[in-house]
């Protein structure tokens, strides 16, 4: 359920906590990136971060430059003018293709998928990267990008027992959400396959190809074009397909 | 032009390269890491004549050896322990002059638990996403992204003055008695101020005076994601499916609420999401506190306003960044001050 005013408080010292809804939805997670990019526009004096998450954003500011209750009127006064914010214009959201090899090596739990799902390897294959996903926020670890929503068919459940050590550029599912694991990490998402771009890189900046609200699109690779890429993204020459995307 | 300082002969059990940490990319989901006790780390560096943030020594527990490979000036900080030079005691919280071949030696930590080692110019790092902290999970900041191992040669920067003039501009500063931490020992309880979490209507008042009212002891398993506390069970008002909340953001401080009841206090190294309920957060200045308590040692929450909180934050804030330091006095010189 979508509240009808967020949910605002004070915690702390030095932390703002702003609840837009009790789901997991791309409806409420909009509302969360339009405060997300309203209040980062407005470069209020003492914000120091904001954190988008699925239904809330956190915002943590320096209190000797601006109080929670002076916050708390900010964030008020985005949410009574949300309605005329032309999120476009905000958010200015990017569709980000991301190559992946599908199966095999590279995706140990398709067997599974296929399996769960009553399809064939080629139908999840087709499933999964035929929609447009929309980055619901990254958190976990450095890099690890949450995207929705997955089609009802190929929502596989996670794991049982996570795994210990996950690649970076795995690529899983997890229920309606699908990702990609940005450092190697223990994590319980089914892996369906793996993508060769650098999707977070420490010395990089920005470190992570992509930000929370961005558009992404899986585009199946073979085995041959994954180590064409790889060798490009390794020599720096890979250039990501990014696209302006009009919601 | 870096110099060699430390060939390290003893790392300890977790030693690692911080300052104050990495901000403004939690966003992409990367921890602020950081010192577990800030204060602590910017008086190892400030005692050297540094600026607060440069990069320090982090090592929790103590037991660290290393040989000193340039002249040049130490400070430790932190957690009470022994520190030797070339086999004798010298004083923590104060600045050390060091030699080329001298051996320095650290004990283990009899109060407190992290200790921190300051040196002139400070530690030499590259700087990932602004900052030289170390991030052991995820491999990056610091030195290599992991715990310091025996053999590491440890780097200054090259420092804006000689050590024979930055000696004479500092070798008599200590740390004003009343901002001094207060260092924990098994037996202790320490009072931490934290003000009421994310989910305070997924906690009774029955919780809540549970919470505040016993006693909690942290437990070994902690480390520098937090501190896992052990004692009365916190229920939830309602069960939550699977045992939790839709992932939020979550700060350092926060003390969330795992399906066990246990608390767990969130340090540097934290997750930047995660789904367990939070039921209080700590104020900044008492995470440093936490920080310091070893496993054995007791917690008690104390609830204060937001208003409180914020005060307390902005004075913590300022003291950061401009750590205050006085000038020893002589005995004499210190009745003749003060006897009037």
């Amino acid at each position: 359920m979508i509240y009808k005013e967020p949910l605002v408080k004070g915690i702390g010292g030095q932390i703002v906590y702003v609840e837009f809804c009790d789901e997991i939805s791309l409806e409420c997670n909009k509302l969360v990136h339009l405060m997300y990019y309203s209040l980062s526009e407005r470069n209020i004096m003492g914000v120091l971060e904001l954190i988008p998450a699925y239904s809330s954003l956190t915002i943590i500011y320096d209190p000797r430059l601006i109080t929670y209750r002076r916050l708390i009127e900010e964030v008020k006064n985005i949410w009574s003018e949300s309605k005329a914010i032309d999120i476009n214009r905000l958010i200015k959201p990017r569709l980000i293709e991301i190559p992946v090899v599908y199966g095999g090596g590279f995706g140990p739990d398709m067997p599974f998928v296929v399996k769960y799902s009553g399809l064939t390897e080629d139908e999840v294959i087709k499933i999964h990267s035929s929609r447009i996903y929309t980055c619901y926020m990254l958190g976990f670890t450095p890099g690890f990008v949450y995207l929705g929503d997955v089609d009802p068919r190929i929502a596989v459940p996670r794991l049982s027992t996570p795994r210990l050590k996950i690649p970076p550029g795995s690529v899983g599912i997890a229920g309606k959400q699908t990702g990609f694991y940005g450092v190697e990490s223990p994590g319980g998402w089914r892996l369906i396959g793996r993508t060769p771009l650098m999707v977070f890189d420490p010395r990089r900046d920005p470190p992570s190809i992509i930000r929370p609200g961005d558009k992404v699109k899986f585009k199946p690779i073979s085995i041959e074009e994954y180590y064409e890429i790889r060798k490009l993204v390794e020599k720096g020459e890979y250039e990501v397909r990014i696209e302006v995307y009009s919601q | 032009m870096s110099t060699p300082v430390f060939s390290i002969e003893r790392p300890g059990m977790f030693t690692t390269v911080q300052d104050l940490g990495r901000y403004g990319y939690r966003h992409y989901g990367v921890p602020v890491s950081g010192a577990l006790d800030k204060l602590s780390m910017v008086y190892a560096n400030v005692l050297v004549g540094n600026k607060p943030n440069e990069a320090v020594l982090e090592v929790i527990g103590g037991g660290f050896k290393a040989k000193v490979l340039t002249d040049t000036i130490v400070a430790v900080t932190g957690a009470e322990a022994p520190i030797l030079l070339n086999g004798s005691e010298v004083r923590s919280w104060t600045p050390i002059r060091v030699s080329k071949g001298d051996v320095i030696e650290i004990g283990l930590a009899v109060k407190g638990f992290i200790i921190y080692i300051g040196v002139f110019g400070g530690i030499d790092v590259p700087l990932i996403m602004d900052s030289g902290s170390t991030y052991t999970r995820a491999r990056f900041g610091g030195l290599d992204g992991r715990t310091l191992k025996v053999g590491d040669i440890i780097h200054t920067k090259k420092p804006s003055r000689s050590v024979n003039e930055q000696w004479s501009i500092i070798e008599d500063l200590v740390v004003p008695k009343d901002i001094m931490p207060y260092m924990p020992g098994i037996g202790d309880i320490v009072e931490i101020r934290v003000t009421r979490g994310q989910h305070e209507e997924l906690f009774t008042e029955e919780s809540y005076k549970t919470f505040y009212s016993s006693t909690y002891i942290v437990t070994p398993q902690s480390d520098r994601m937090g501190y896992r506390l052990d004692g009365p069970a916190i229920k939830l008002a309602k069960e939550l499916k699977g045992g939790r909340v839709i992932s939020l953001a979550t700060p350092i401080g926060s003390i969330q609420i795992p399906p066990d009841g246990k608390p767990i206090i969130l340090l540097p190294d934290c997750q930047t999401t995660g789904g367990y309920a939070i039921i209080a957060t700590v104020i900044p200045p008492d995470v440093d506190k936490v920080a310091q308590c070893k496993p054995g040692v007791k917690l008690k929450f104390k609830e204060i306003s937001v208003s409180e909180a914020e005060e307390e934050t902005k004075k913590y804030l300022n003291l950061l960044e401009n750590p205050p330091l006085e000038k020893l006095l002589e005995e004499e010189e210190y009745l003749y001050l003060y006897a009037g």
